[in-house]
């Protein structure tokens, strides 16, 4: 009964695609500047566009934030998608959207992944998610992306599987794991990758396909990607803590307002303030998570007064507690914020 | 001149008309059309060392910009490589926008969700079947299946009355 539909269907496709004339097409020349020029251009309004970020970081973080401690996509591991999940993909191109991006850092237990939220104009928030996770530096320095120069990022959601397409214009390649970087290094890659998809979507632990350039590959980084990839188990992957709020470079004056999320012994985790530079400790308090006995990091919060501090750059810590004081096991986990006081 | 630009120099003239004409009707729009297959055409320019015969070109641009059109459909990147073009070329749109109003059967195409929009033009535009579309977008056969049928029903409830057709419209209530 479709027959005769989908022959006019075939017929109006063809005459529309006539209407653009014979003489239709790209100059080849202009193509090609535009095809150099794209590959430049990227990466430069990508770093302006994220210095603008950090300074807007502050306001759109925390209305992104005051809805957030019951959601946490980056670290619950009930699939359950929560309403309302953000951020959403379809945000219009005037507003920024507040993104959750996962970079590595070091800890006692070798790499792990910490998140940082990052604030950009996109009506692709998750393709921009995995973009600025393989091609922008974090804003905290403790952080770092594994990636290197010349490695871009788009993304997409079928309903089954999260598609992550690496766009590779390193010299090196993307295939192979580089010389000078460690297997659990390359595997913490693809990690924070994964991570970074699944929190950009909000839909749980969904699997991801990697592909190079648009194709399919079984490897990058020398990591085996031929098929869908699960993320790699919450605790052995991210940082046990990690501070959301402030975000480095913050200037506060009155209180402070602190939130992360951690996993600790019997949910305490050690906050302190100290001056940059200096080995006196300001201020220190345990901060009870919402738990701890669960394959998943906890929310916490605190509100610190700074009234009695005097104004200055100041270095914020959450560590996970040591009952042992190091004397077994790998010692704390930590996150720091420098900060400044006015 | 490097010979990868040569080579891409070429096979953008060989082939920009063609993909203008697939990226106009997934996007029912020449300016997006044109920023479509630049962004196809900077990726493959990108990979073109790895990217061996023409045959595999025309592939990986053609999933390029599918996959743009229906996952992003406007990228970062997007406003970056708006294309220049003569405003006397854009004029022409008028002109096109006039037949356009009177074609309900495209009008109700550029009303579909993407997903459904780009089977329909992969199927009958590119003739591709069912397997390649679905290795194209990533998705189960049986997906490509329901979204195109799911999109005829809508086609055809928007009862296409069509100079070319060749059945009655109102056979179809």
């Amino acid at each position: 009964m479709n027959d005769d539909l989908e022959a006019d269907v075939a017929r109006m496709l063809a005459r529309r695609a006539s209407d653009l004339g014979p003489e239709a097409g790209l100059d080849p020349n202009d193509s090609l500047a535009l095809a150099k020029e794209a590959m430049m251009r990227t990466r430069a309004a990508v770093s302006i566009a994220t210095a603008a970020a950090i300074v807007v970081l502050g306001a759109a973080g925390a209305v992104v934030l005051a809805n957030r401690p019951a959601d946490e996509p980056g670290v619950a591991t009930d699939p359950t998608p929560s309403a309302p999940a953000e951020p959403t993909p379809s945000v219009i191109d005037t507003e920024p959207v507040s993104l959750p991006v996962y970079y590595l850092g070091d800890t006692p237990r070798g790499p792990r992944l910490y998140r940082e939220f990052r604030s950009v104009q996109t009506a692709d928030a998750l393709s921009a998610a995995v973009d600025l996770a393989v091609s922008e530096s974090p804003s905290d320095p403790d952080y770092r992306t594994p990636w290197g120069e010349g490695v871009g990022a788009t993304a997409s959601y079928d309903g089954d599987v999260l598609t992550v397409d690496l766009l590779d214009d390193t010299a090196a390649g993307l295939h192979d794991r580089p010389a000078g970087m460690s297997p659990e290094e390359s595997a913490m890659a693809l990690e924070q990758v994964i991570f970074t998809a699944q929190a950009a979507l909000g839909e749980g632990r969904v699997p991801v396909q990697f592909l190079l350039d648009g194709q399919r590959t079984d490897q990058v980084l020398g990591q085996p990607t031929a098929e869908p990839l699960s993320n790699g188990p919450v605790l052995e992957t991210l940082s046990l803590v990690n501070i959301t709020t402030p975000a480095e470079g913050s200037a506060v004056s009155g209180s402070l307002s602190l939130t992360g999320v951690a996993n600790s012994f019997e949910a305490n985790v050690v906050v302190t303030l100290q001056r940059t530079g200096s080995t006196e400790v300001d201020f220190q308090e345990g901060v009870m998570a919402e738990g701890w006995m669960g394959e998943r990091l906890f929310p916490f919060a605190a509100t610190i007064d700074l009234a009695d501090l005097e104004p200055g750059s100041y270095v914020l810590t959450a560590m996970t507690d040591d009952p042992s004081g190091g004397a077994e096991g790998f010692g704390p986990f930590s996150d720091t914020k420098v900060i400044t006081v006015d | 001149v490097s010979q990868r630009d040569d080579e891409f120099t070429a096979y953008v003239a060989a082939r920009s008309s063609g993909l203008l004409r697939l990226a106009y009707v997934l996007t029912g729009n020449r300016g997006d059309a044109e920023d479509l297959v630049q962004v196809a055409l900077t990726k493959a320019y990108v990979a073109w060392p790895r990217i061996q015969s023409e045959y595999a070109v025309d592939s990986y641009v053609r999933t390029c910009l599918v996959r743009a059109h229906f996952a992003g459909r406007r990228r970062r990147q997007l406003s970056l490589v708006r294309l220049a073009t003569d405003p006397q070329d854009r004029g022409t749109d008028a002109a096109l926008t006039a037949v356009e109003d009177r074609d309900h059967l495209w009008q109700a195409l550029r009303g579909l969700p993407p997903r459904q929009r780009t089977v329909i033009v992969l199927k009958y535009f590119e003739d591709l079947d069912e397997a390649s579309i679905a290795s194209l977008m990533k998705c189960s056969r049986g997906t490509v299946k329901s979204q195109a049928s799911k999109a005829l029903k809508t086609l055809q409830n928007t009862h296409p009355i069509d100079a070319n057709s060749t059945t009655d419209p109102q056979a179809r209530r």
